[in-house]
């Protein structure tokens, strides 16, 4: 690495700073043992410190900017080499990137400072700091980065810093339940991106926005339509657009500050940038633009009318702050990404103002909430649709939640019945009598024959009726003995293995993973 | 394929295919205004038996020389809808079997009483306008719409005649995995379509002739292989794809519904139609994949039916293992094979037929098809011994039925392409195919009964008893009989539910004495097995003009992966 020229090879502190602040409380918390009240003032402290350092880093480098320009794209050296795939640790700091960059630095510590009096005295204070660390850095990742491997990287750890947010409290059963279906639908997003990924090696040779610019219009039309669904697929997860929307109104158990940060000001808009990073390849698209207008206005339509048939403040701000996602799509697809960009950026503050205004909301309320508008409330099956989220929910909870659960389930007990066994270990108690059944063994050695067929006189009779013995002992042991042993054992045996696996290929979702794994075959 | 195709005005007077698609679609909206009983059954019966002789006539004015596609008709829809019909010698062969299967069902369906008559003949007759387009069209769109119509339809009827209070889950299960399937086949189409639309800058097709004009980009040929492949495996079944059979065969109709979706393979005809022709350096890469599964399939069918206790589930194992056989010889690739392969299906399909109409009829006097409830049968009903006997020895490909000659045709084949190993295995699991089929043969009709001494049941091995794996589908026993005996106490792992069947034979159940109580054939029943007996027996004997009728096109279909001879 060269010694810093300019301020913009600095970049790379930016997400440095929380992601250091991060390990340094876990260690802290390890090694030191500081925990509770005690350590509160402590954490805040470090956790702030980098906060501020983070910010006023990206400050420097806005204003740098406006003093000589963005410099675009930075490179700040390779991450991964191997033959002809190269991924760079490279950062884009155009104008986009950059104010979005110094807003969701401003943003987090805002949050932060808020956090350092919302959870005074809470159970797992720096466990909250830790993952809010580790989210600041992998939201400002996402938005400097300037190949996807590096974005999805931030995409990964947003997803799970929110995973571990929404079961902040993890003791109560709706919460990790929560989590769990928020995890699950953001994988799929994450199929999607990596998809996407390896779409853009495989017909671009890189991933970097740069790239990708430059190159979208040498791709075929079903290539590009296919490379831009796949991170359309991404988008979609991680902003709840429909038809993933469900998750992000289960994301709200956990604490106010997170919810903000997250879900209302910079983790939902995170797949709107990724689509206006990828406008060129859009451009490219059109089959795949028009799809993303017509979810946007979908989704704009969805959060409106399920926002309007709320009664409760954290579900109508939920519901709003989609519906302005999914205009911002709606603008994307028709491209116009400065538009959008603008509303992002403007969404992103007016969001994490109100949410975190929502706690207080009650005391400053002064006129009572408003109800269900009459014109709503007289077409009942609009309402009813309206309150049941359009069943969104319950469809994602058929195809991917509990399948999932049920496959998970299905594997353990695989592992208890048979890897277990195969091991050695026993995989239950009652495991154990059937260790010792194994052991004894089924018999399987030659056992001489005891019963004499023929006496035989002379070298020339002992040997015809040794001979005599064997065969007769060979057709005992294979042919005759049909009724329960021999062939028809094995018959059963085979038979009995057979009818387990026929158990599990009757259920849907093993068909699903047998045509998935034969797609990553063939891909 | 023949890029070159003959209209049907060169060669008729009518349009045939138009007129053998319209018909029953005509004569099922008619059905629904025809409400009195006798009617119905005389307009059914009447129009599947004029469907059989216009596949006659169109099979006499058809000539086996010609390579080209004949009886071609154009229509204009939208540009991808455009309707595009076309026959040669497989097609011709299909449609015959579709219309001779459903006249047989059309006369087998009264007979079991499965009512009201206008409703049972209105969906068979939708049913074969649905395997009439399937069979005569060119465009891949229109093939993928006949069969989500096919089996919307087929749906409704196991809905309306199920046999037992568990066809709920089954038919769930059916949905879930044929709405799979047609995704997929769509997913695949489209691929298909897309690439060309931007291959040539015009509108999209899904014809097939367009489409081999223009070509696949190889690029994109696998992945859409593998869709229509896999598409076309869930709804053909294919092992491991065919979970969703053993269930709805175990809880749904015994004939009505299984000859349908079982009898006429229209999987294997998709495959020889569209898969073949279209992605053929898709399907040459991916050969010894497809062939390998086609083998394990053969024997895990063939396994799994050997301990079934159920004679439907026996059945539909059945059809899992042969049709891997018949996969393993289409995807030998060779002009024999196909050729044996083709013949297997029309074979498959009539031998199916038969074994399950004798099935439905036992059902019906016996209320089980438990094969521990039932055994001796053969003296009461001894010619439904006979045919099932004789459709079982075609299924195993006894020489004197068109089994012989197919399975010869494939296995000669195989030998050339895949040497001697793969070939002994897929005849071993021929062989292991005669072990359950005379053993089911065995203790259906032969054997003591029920009611017989439990000492001799050890003459019937009764160790391995599996009903289906649960939960799905828990075993449901028949009605008990005043002694139940060793038989039926080791019938399934489970506790068996005692619930009577849905429906219920019309005299109350055989006496504890004996076989008394069963009712000899009536004389349409008599038709229905002497038929279909008759059919299997003339085409095994005199297999040269079927062969002759398939030579000319799959001759052009198998050019395309001709080895070089050393």
């Amino acid at each position: 690495m060269t010694i810093p020229g300019t301020l913009f090879e600095l970049a790379w502190l930016i997400p440095a700073f929380p992601l250091l602040a991060a390990g340094g409380l876990a260690l802290d918390r390890a090694l030191r043992g500081q925990r509770g009240e005690a350590a509160e003032r402590g954490t805040a402290r470090l956790a702030l410190g980098a906060a501020w350092l983070s910010f006023l880093l990206a400050a420097a480098l806005g204003l740098q900017a406006l003093w000589s320009g963005p410099p675009g794209p930075v490179l700040s050296g390779t991450w991964l080499a191997s033959g002809e795939l190269r991924v760079h640790l490279a950062f884009t700091l155009d104008s986009l990137g950059l104010s979005l960059l110094v807003l969701a630095a401003a943003l987090c510590l805002l949050t932060l400072r808020f956090a350092v009096n919302y959870l005074l005295r809470e159970a797992g204070f720096q466990r909250f700091f830790m993952v809010l660390l580790l989210f600041m850095a992998a939201m400002e990742l996402i938005l400097m980065a300037g190949n996807a491997v590096l974005a999805f990287m931030g995409w990964e750890l947003a997803g799970v810093a929110s995973y571990l947010l929404i079961a902040y409290n993890f003791e109560r059963p709706v919460a990790s339940a929560n989590a769990n279906r928020a995890f699950i639908t953001n994988r799929v997003g994450d199929a999607g991106f990596l998809l996407g990924i390896f779409f853009t090696f495989h017909w671009l040779g890189g991933s970097d926005w740069q790239l990708i610019a430059e190159r979208a219009s040498t791709l075929e039309p079903l290539q590009a339509d296919l490379m831009a669904l796949a991170f359309l697929v991404a988008a979609l997860a991680k902003s709840a657009q429909v038809p993933f929307a469900p998750w992000i109104g289960r994301a709200l158990e956990g604490p106010t500050p997170s919810s903000a940060i997250f879900y209302g000001a910079l983790m939902v808009h995170a797949g709107a940038y990724l689509l206006i990073r990828l406008e060129p390849l859009l451009a490219q698209a059109p089959a795949v633009a028009t799809l993303v207008t017509i979810l946007g206005g979908l989704t704009a339509l969805y959060g409106w009318l399920g926002g309007l048939a709320r009664t409760d403040v954290k579900g109508a701000l939920m519901f709003s702050t989609t519906a302005q996602v999914g205009l911002m799509f709606l603008w994307i697809g028709l491209g116009w990404t400065t538009w959008a960009s603008w509303h992002l950026a403007l969404h992103a503050l007016w969001r994490a103002w109100q949410f975190l205004q929502a706690p207080a909301l009650m005391h400053r309320a002064s006129r009572p909430a408003r109800p269900v508008p009459a014109w709503l409330g007289r077409r009942r099956w609009l309402h009813q649709a309206a309150l049941q989220g359009f069943w969104l929910d319950d469809l994602a909870d058929g195809l991917l939640v509990r399948p999932t659960r049920s496959t998970a389930r299905d594997v353990q007990d695989l592992d208890e019945r048979v890897l277990s066994r195969i091991v050695g270990l026993p995989g239950d108690a009652a495991g154990l009598s059937d260790l010792g059944g194994l052991t004894m063994g089924e018999g399987g050695w030659l056992r001489p024959s005891e019963e004499q067929i023929v006496q035989g006189r002379g070298f020339l009779g002992r040997g015809l009726a040794g001979l005599a013995s064997l065969l007769h002992w060979f057709e005992q042991r294979l042919v005759l003995r049909g009724g329960g042993e021999g062939l028809l054992a094995a018959i059963q045996r085979l038979a009995y293995l057979a009818n387990q696996v026929e158990g599990l290929l009757a259920r849907p979702r093993y068909l699903f993973i047998i045509i998935l794994a034969t797609l990553g075959v063939i891909l | 394929m023949p890029a070159s195709e003959i209209p049907w005005n060169v060669q008729a007077a009518w349009p045939p295919l138009a007129v053998l698609q319209l018909l029953p679609l005509v004569g099922a909206g008619l059905m629904l205004f025809l409400r009195r009983e006798t009617l119905a059954l005389l307009a059914g019966i009447g129009l599947t038996g004029v469907q059989l002789l216009l596949a006659i006539l169109l099979y006499l004015h058809h000539d086996p020389a010609q390579p080209a596609l004949q009886f071609a008709e154009r229509g204009t829809l939208l540009g991808w809808m455009n309707y595009h019909a076309a026959v040669d010698g497989v097609s011709i062969l299909f449609i015959l079997l579709t219309a001779f299967l459903s006249l047989l069902v059309a006369i087998y369906g009264p007979v079991r009483g499965l009512g009201p008559p206008w409703r049972l003949m209105a969906l068979i007759l939708a049913i074969e306008a649905s395997l009439m387009v399937m069979f005569t069209t060119l465009n891949l769109l229109w093939f993928i719409l006949a069969l989500a119509l096919q089996i919307g339809l087929v749906g409704a009827v196991l809905r309306s005649w199920a046999t037992s209070p568990l066809m709920g889950p089954a038919l769930k299960t059916f949905y879930k995995f044929m709405g799979t399937a047609l995704a997929l086949l769509l997913a695949g189409t489209l691929i298909i379509g897309w690439g060309q639309t931007h291959a040539q800058g015009g509108g999209w097709t899904f014809d097939l002739v367009e489409l081999r004009r223009l070509g696949v980009e190889p690029a994109f040929q696998t992945l859409a292989f593998y869709l229509l492949f896999y598409g076309l495996a869930i709804r053909t079944p294919l092992f491991p794809l065919h979970g969703w059979l053993p269930p709805l065969a175990e809880h749904g109709n015994i004939a009505l519904a299984p000859t349908f979706l079982l009898g006429l393979k229209v999987g294997i005809y998709g495959l020889l139609r569209f898969v073949l022709p279209l992605v053929p350096n898709a399907v040459q890469e991916w050969q010894s994949f497809v062939v390998g599964f086609a083998v394990v399939g053969i024997f895990y069918a063939a396994l799994l039916a050997m301990v079934q206790e159920d004679l439907r589930r026996l059945l539909a194992f059945a059809v899992v293992s042969h049709t891997s056989l018949i996969v393993l010889g289409v995807f030998t690739l060779d002009r024999l094979a196909l050729e044996g392969s083709v013949m297997l299906s029309v074979t498959f399909g009539l031998a199916l037929a038969a074994l399950l109409f004798m099935t439905g009829l036992v059902f019906q006097r016996t209320g089980t098809t438990q094969l521990g409830e039932l055994g001796g049968l053969f003296d009461p009903l001894p010619f439904v011994g006979i045919a099932f006997l004789v459709a079982g020895l075609s299924i195993i490909g006894m020489p004197g039925t068109p089994g012989f000659d197919a399975a010869h045709l494939v296995m000669e084949a195989s030998i050339d392409r895949f040497g001697g190993l793969l070939t002994i295995a897929a005849a071993l699991g021929n062989v292991l195919a005669a072990g359950f089929l005379l053993w089911a043969f065995q203790r259906a009709f032969l054997g003591a009964g029920p009611t017989a001494n439990p000492a001799l049941a050890s003459v019937v091995p009764t160790a391995a008893r599996f009903g289906s794996p649960e939960p799905l589908t828990p075993a449901v026993s028949p009605p008990r009989r005043p002694e139940q005996g060793h038989a039926s106490a080791s019938s399934s792992p489970h506790a068996p539910v005692t619930s009577p069947p849905l429906a219920s034979v019309s005299s109350p159940g055989p006496s504890p004495a004996g076989r008394d109580g069963i009712e000899p054939l009536r004389p349409a029943e008599w038709l229905v097995a002497l038929a279909v007996i008759g059919v299997l027996l003339g085409v095994g004997f005199h297999s040269r003009p079927w062969l002759e009728l398939i030579a000319a096109p799959l001759t052009a279909l198998s050019a395309p992966f001709a080895q070089p001879q050393l």
